[in-house]
């Protein structure tokens, strides 16, 4: 899924460096990056990276452009800073995405993205496909199973009974991101839960939902 | 004498008469007397002993008698020891029979009774199990279709505010 965002994103960060051939000699390269329109983490990524490991990670990236099941990405800096990229930026482009989105015909679905990402750039055009062309569940299946290879990161689900409005997933994520920054939060609608909300942490669930307490209420006038 | 004559009696003839009878008594006591005497002493010793070993014998049976009379009695004893013990033994394995009897039906008794009191709450739980989800599912039901949409969306935001707390 990501393959041809990684080559756009290797391809500018490439262009950047044979413009700025002394780039990893220099001390303050953040500066320099300011010049460099990529996501925030992948500045950090570049600012931090010896020129060493970036060949290293270089010929990472190609190897799992030609085969991501086989290609051992597990702590890659390179990789950590795109599933930061994916994790917390990309998914708030995702939680603009409401229920209706993924049910309207493709040209609607084009329109809305294009609204949403409207910077002209190839980066920006492999964004948009994936936006485009995959459903909420594969993005997050996909971004997920990435975090997976990655680093040991806890699979976060967050269910309501109701789609929740954009300001309180963005508050969500913000928050369950401190603990656990490589983590995407899930989503998922479940009418059964009738009111409040119930959070999954790798298997482990805090329940906060209607649900459980009138199970909980049935079960002391069965006790 | 002339007296005697007078009487009819002869002198001479009573001689003559006791002679004879003296005569006839030798004789007799000779060959008659004393072989009868002799025959009959014979008779007397041969009852005598006949009588005698008679005597002997019923002693002999007589302490026979006794020596059995005091032996049956004595095996009676024993044989009425014998039973009484029998009896004893029997009434006594009688008595733990029963007991045993007693013991295994009062365990099984108890098990049966444990096995129904298990069965009953078992049944009494199920049953409670059943209403406690039919109550749930009602409940559930009730609302889910009554709650306004306003007021499962604050419930989303409050239970997030818990949350965190």
């Amino acid at each position: 899924m990501f393959k041809d965002f990684l080559t756009a994103l290797t391809q500018r960060i490439l262009g950047f460096l044979k413009n700025h051939p002394e780039f990893f000699e220099k001390k303050d390269r953040k500066a320099m990056l300011e010049k460099l329109a990529v996501p925030t983490s992948f500045k950090t990524y570049m600012a931090e990276v010896s020129e060493k490991e970036f060949i290293k990670d270089l010929s990472l990236i190609l190897d799992f452009c030609k085969n991501p099941k086989k290609t051992q990405i597990k702590k890659n800096e390179f990789f950590k800073a795109l599933l930061e990229f994916l994790v917390q930026e990309l998914s708030v482009k995702i939680d603009y995405l409401d229920g209706n989105y993924y049910l309207l015909p493709r040209e609607d679905r084009e329109k809305v993205i294009e609204k949403l990402i409207n910077t002209k750039s190839t980066l920006a055009e492999t964004l948009r496909a994936i936006l485009i062309n995959k459903n909420y569940q594969q993005l997050t299946a996909e971004i997920n199973r990435l975090a997976g290879k990655i680093i040991e990161t806890p699979f976060l689900i967050v269910q309501s009974p109701r789609e929740m409005n954009m300001e309180l997933k963005r508050e969500i994520r913000q928050t369950l991101s401190k603990d656990h920054p490589y983590s995407l939060p899930v989503f998922q609608i479940n009418k059964k839960l009738i009111g409040g909300i119930r959070i999954f942490k790798d298997g482990e669930v805090q329940d906060h939902s209607w649900l459980s307490r009138v199970e909980y209420f049935t079960s002391l006038t069965a006790a | 004498m002339d007296k005697l004559l007078s009487l009819g009696i002869d002198p001479w003839s009573m001689v003559l008469y006791l002679f004879n009878t003296g005569i006839v008594l030798v004789v007799l006591t000779y060959y008659l007397y004393k072989p009868i005497t002799a025959y009959i002493d014979q008779r007397r010793k041969q009852i005598k002993d006949s009588i005698d070993e008679a005597q002997k014998l019923q002693e002999t049976f007589e302490k026979r008698l006794e020596e059995s009379e005091k032996k049956r009695m004595q095996t009676e004893a024993e044989l009425k020891e014998e039973i009484d013990r029998l009896h004893k033994f029997t009434e006594e394995k009688k008595v733990e029979l029963i007991a045993n009897m007693e013991k295994a039906r009062s365990e099984m008794m108890q098990k049966a009774q444990k096995e129904i009191d298990e069965k009953k709450e078992q049944l009494i739980k199920d049953a409670e199990r059943e209403v406690v989800n039919l109550m749930s599912k009602i409940i559930l039901k009730i609302i889910e279709n009554k709650v306004p949409e306003d007021v499962i969306t604050e419930s989303v935001e409050s239970a997030w505010k818990n949350y965190q707390k």
